[in-house]
């Protein structure tokens, strides 16, 4: 069956907390007696997080439409996840969460750094160039290559480049040039069929959370 | 050297590490050529000889013994699903290969050892093939509208060892160790019981 991705609309991800994280699928082995323990990683490691929104009427609408059309645990969602602690250029302006030019035509905003160099599928270190405009660098940054979000752990500035070691290394190989966006986004698939359902009450704000991991066969 | 030296020889790698990274793989070699999946896990895992394993979370493996003691360990490996009603029944296309698909084919399980979170995406170390068995048949389960079950069943190496041929203390076999008819061994006890004292 045909898994769709649907890019839920950047001013539909406006969420109220973030707990966007990566299971890194390890196991405890179990302690011993002698107070040793082991850890053991299985499996790739992926991230899971919730988008708990506040709807009004007409957004609840939308996100209705939204959700309707990934048809549950079926589709699958293109999600930002924004982070108000960095900010990025061209937030708060127009056209930055994906309005409709004159022509219907939608925009949205993409701030990127750009790949200096090449680099291979499971590369930890990598070097970008930071474009006019764009900020620096910064530890704790969500980036994504790809629709691969990793996490930035390290910055350096070395010869107007800058390197960093990121937490999850590059799923897909980047050549020089690539973009590594700033306004992070990941495809995910829902927990469960019922999960963000955007049920509302007498005052008719919805405020459903979305449950969200990451999706891997791809 | 047997498998677990393999494992044991990886430099920079220890299974008695207190962090160990590892992946389970299993490959099925069928007609149409080696299928490769990751068991137990989702993700696609490219291996060093740039094999690509699909990773399956609806895969399980039975336990498998080793064949000790005169025991042949049995195995079976199980796909549990759903049925999408709008595909062609996966059940009864894997049925329509027939039982020759499979039967006496080799089905390997590896271990591929991670040094680092890095060796997931860019592994260095070839899989360590830990056991191979023999796969006899593949048996599908229907339960109520959507709910599937294929069921994969392999026999161990050893899987004849209780058929084999061995001597027995009477006249037959003592006649098949010398070569020739002897009475010996007609009127030898068969039980304990001493009722009648056999000698003196």
């Amino acid at each position: 069956m045909a898994r769709d991705i649907i890019t839920i609309p950047p001013d539909l991800c406006r969420v109220t907390a973030f707990d966007w994280d990566i299971d890194w699928r390890t196991q405890p082995g179990g302690e011993t007696t002698a107070g040793n323990s082991q850890i053991y990683q299985q499996g790739f490691p992926r991230w899971f997080g919730n988008l708990p929104l506040v709807l009004t009427p007409s957004l609840i609408l939308r996100w209705r439409a939204v959700r309707a059309h990934a048809r549950g645990r079926l589709g699958l969602y293109k999600v930002t996840m924004p982070d108000w602690l960095i900010g990025v250029p061209g937030e708060g302006q127009p056209w930055y969460d994906g309005q409709p030019w004159g022509n219907d035509e939608f925009w949205e905003s993409n701030p990127l750094w750009l790949f200096a160099a090449n680099a291979p599928r499971g590369s930890s270190t990598i070097r970008v160039t930071v474009p006019e405009g764009m900020p620096a660098p910064q530890q704790g940054r969500i980036v994504s290559h790809n629709d691969w979000p990793t996490i930035i752990t390290s910055v350096a500035e070395i010869s107007a480049q800058w390197e960093l070691t990121i937490a999850r290394p590059l799923i897909e190989a980047a050549v020089s040039g690539d973009p590594l966006s700033l306004r992070p986004t990941g495809i995910f698939e829902a927990i469960s069929d019922g999960t963000g359902n955007p049920a509302y009450d007498l005052d008719r704000v919805a405020r459903p959370v979305m449950e969200f991991r990451e999706y891997l066969n791809r | 050297m047997t498998q677990f030296d393999a494992i044991d020889s990886i430099p920079g790698w220890n299974p008695r590490d207190d962090g160990l990274g590892l992946l389970n793989l299993v490959s099925i070699d069928t007609p149409d050529g080696l299928a490769r999946f990751g068991v137990g896990y989702d993700g696609r895992f490219i291996d060093a000889n740039g094999s690509t394993w699909w990773g399956l979370t609806i895969l399980r493996v039975s336990g498998m013994g080793s064949a000790l003691q005169g025991v042949a360990p049995e195995g079976e490996m199980g796909l549990a699903f759903f049925q999408d009603p709008d595909q062609p029944d996966l059940v009864a296309q894997v049925l329509s290969h027939g039982a020759d698909y499979v039967d006496g084919r080799p089905i390997r399980f590896y271990a591929q050892p991670l040094r680092s979170v890095e060796e997931i995406y860019a592994p260095t170390i070839e899989p360590i093939l830990i056991h191979t068995r023999k796969m006899r048949t593949v048996t599908g389960r229907v339960s109520g509208a959507q709910d599937r079950t294929l069921s994969l069943t392999f026999e161990a190496w050893s899987e004849k060892r209780r058929a084999g041929r061995r001597q027995k203390f009477d006249q037959a076999g003592h006649e098949f160790f010398l070569g020739e008819p002897n009475p010996s061994l007609e009127w030898r006890p068969t039980d304990n019981r001493e009722d009648e004292k056999l000698f003196g």
